[in-house]
């Protein structure tokens, strides 16, 4: 950390930089769990010079509670080049693939930070890799590489929403090496032609995103990570003021014979109405859906999902005001196992640099064996305040 | 006396002009910028004084069918380097993109959002963008009129656009340098919405521009306006630093 700081300090004495820097403080309370104190932060840093650019994330969390949301992490640092038709890019950076708002099918670039927020899609950690990008006018041709497969830290024990029955242990398993490099190809390409579209197209040769949960003795599990072939459709049509959006994945499980290759479809649709009562409200409407080769083995959706044959119903509603206040509320239904997930998010600023945020959450579970069983029927309640400089 | 007659008459007929002649030659005067480079100070005033601020930087392309323009936000600090890419297409739907920093998402919007609020302003979208005078219909010939002691042309003009928030907008340029100086609003139902004034013009390299925009609601009574603190034009900015890839 120290040579990390050295290091920054040095640059910025050599090159034009930017900063943002966040800091943030909540209060949660869980029907189910103790509550606890959060302070969070992030110190987001931009170098720049004739030659490159350098790009870094530094995040904090800090539980008054418990001691696993506990971290300070380096989560991007990567270097860039901007060439007239290419673009280049190497080191530990966050990607997003994704077209629908409840959940991504096809964000798998990186993994996600369960630690932080199980039910926050954007809660994610940086991977270390490296891509190539080209440009033809609007559209584009990126070759990447995922140069490490990084261990995952889960939640456990007495800590919030700990979906595994025994301890866990970060020990990663792999199919081959953690330096075993994962390649992909994506093409994306904007067309106005017939319908005004865009669709990406992914293929990914390596280590799946998902991992199992294995047992490492009758004590503890630990992750094993195997290795695929994946396809990924994501794709948006605009039509008239409303956005027909879909997600869908194929995926091969090539060397783990327990895990059955499988499919994922997503699909959702966004409508925006205007000045209704001075407001801007958008509606979304999204269907996510599994489906296995081979019922047999083991579906990934019982170890890491909740995301299976669910309707995602939800509305935003955005204040105009110059506080730039906002409302969501959503509902996931999971309409084989009548499973429910209701989440409302509000904010708005105060004072130009704070923002104010809340946020309900409500788990009704009502099925045995599934990953909502282990949280039970609960809810938490968040208030916080956040300040960016 | 009928030779006289004859000569006014041919005069008339020769110099007399339309609505949209005048929005036409109005609009040449502010454009042939080719690029542009600006930062922008916007100021929120509500009913009761209280004020907030925004900053943006605009960068914008000139183009036949349409400008591009590309808005990069950065105050407040929680908005900071989220970025706005619109496409203008003249008798179309613009298309627009907004990064978002915090989840690194480009997410495509729905452009017909004509008439919505642009960052909590009284300012909507078709307020900020190009002004080009073939987005909207003029009618008939031109009237001079006398503000103040300034004459102005008065023009009566519609959107083309059905997703507009106005049904008719009567604007006043100055007769000497045919430059927009204020302008009337009319909502859908034909009330009057918005006063808007222009001022502060400076000529870079020829071309006016305009350096200041107060738009003031008179239904809600708020106010918003909008200044350049910095503002260059020529500046070879092409179509690839308006391309999707800017957005990151």
């Amino acid at each position: 950390m120290k040579t990390f700081l050295l290091l920054f300090v040095l640059l910025n004495s050599l090159m034009a930089y930017e900063h943002k820097f966040e800091f943030g403080v909540e209060g949660m309370a869980y029907t189910k769990y103790t509550n606890e104190m959060l302070a969070s932060g992030s110190a987001k840093l931009s170098f720049s010079n004739d030659l490159f650019q350098t790009d870094a994330n530094l995040e904090f969390l800090y539980s008054s509670e418990y001691k696993e949301r506990r971290y300070i992490l380096l989560n991007e640092f990567y270097i860039s080049k901007e060439f007239d038709e290419y673009s280049l890019s190497i080191g530990k950076k966050i990607k997003y693939w994704g077209e629908l708002e409840g959940y991504n099918v096809a964000d798998i670039y990186n993994q996600k930070n369960y630690l932080k927020d199980p039910f926050d899609k954007s809660a994610k950690y940086g991977t270390i890799g490296a891509d190539i990008t080209r440009y033809f006018d609007e559209n584009s041709l990126e070759l990447g590489v995922k140069l490490y497969e990084d261990s995952l830290s889960y939640p456990q024990n007495k800590t919030p929403y700990a979906p595994l029955p025994i301890p866990y242990d970060t020990t990663l398993h792999v199919s081959h090496s953690r330096y075993t490099p994962t390649f992909y190809i994506s093409a994306n390409i904007l067309s106005d032609e017939y319908v005004d579209s865009e669709t990406k197209f992914i293929l990914l040769h390596g280590y799946d995103t998902k991992r199992d949960i294995i047992p490492n003795s009758l004590f503890s599990l630990s992750q094993y990570a195997y290795s695929v072939n994946k396809a990924l459709l994501l794709s948006h049509i605009i039509y008239a003021d409303t956005i027909f959006k879909t997600e869908l994945s194929y995926t091969d499980v090539i060397d783990y014979e327990p895990m059955s290759d499988y499919t994922q479809l997503s699909f959702g649709l966004e409508k925006s109405f205007y000045e209704i009562a001075k407001t801007d409200i958008t509606l979304y409407a999204e269907y996510y859906r599994y489906i296995y080769a081979d019922n047999t083995k083991v579906k990934n959706v019982d170890i890491s999902e909740i995301y299976d044959d669910d309707f995602f119903l939800a509305l935003r509603i955005n204040f105009n005001d110059v506080r730039s206040s906002e409302l969501k509320i959503g509902v996931l239904e999971d309409i084989n196992k009548n499973e429910r997930i209701c989440k409302a998010e509000a904010n708005s600023r105060v004072f130009d640099s704070f923002v104010l945020h809340g946020e309900y959450l409500y788990i009704l579970s009502k099925t045995n064996n599934t990953l909502l069983t282990k949280f039970d029927n609960s809810s938490r309640f968040m208030l916080g305040v956040n300040y960016t400089f | 006396m009928k030779n006289i007659f004859l000569l006014s008459l041919i005069s008339v007929i020769l110099f007399a002009q339309s609505s949209e002649d005048v929005a036409r030659r109005s609009y040449e005067k502010i454009s042939g910028y080719g690029s542009s480079l600006s930062k922008t100070t916007m100021l929120l005033r509500n009913a009761e004084g209280d004020e907030n601020v925004r900053r943006l930087e605009m960068r914008k392309l000139e183009g036949t069918d349409g400008d591009k323009s590309l808005l990069v936000f950065l105050y407040p600090n929680d908005l900071k380097d989220t970025k706005l890419l619109s496409y203008e297409i003249i008798g179309g739907d613009d298309k627009q993109w907004l990064y978002l920093p915090a989840i690194k998402r480009v997410k495509r919007i729905s452009s017909r959002n004509k008439s919505g609020s642009f960052m909590a302003s009284e300012f909507s979208y078709e307020d900020i963008s190009s002004q080009n005078y073939k987005n909207y219909i003029y009618t008939g010939e031109v009237e001079t009129v006398q503000r103040e002691g300034v004459e102005y042309f008065r023009l009566l003009r519609t959107p083309k656009d059905k997703n507009s928030g106005y049904s008719k907008q009567i604007v006043y340029i100055d007769t000497k340098e045919y430059l927009a100086r204020f302008g009337e609003y009319y909502d859908k139902q034909g009330r009057l919405l918005k006063k808007i004034y222009f001022s502060n013009y400076v000529l870079l390299d020829g071309i006016y521009r305009v350096h200041k925009i107060v738009i003031k609601n008179v239904q809600n009574k708020k106010e918003s306006l909008l200044t350049w603190d910095e503002d260059s034009i020529k500046v070879g900015l092409n179509k690839k630093d308006f391309s999707k890839r800017v957005l990151r």
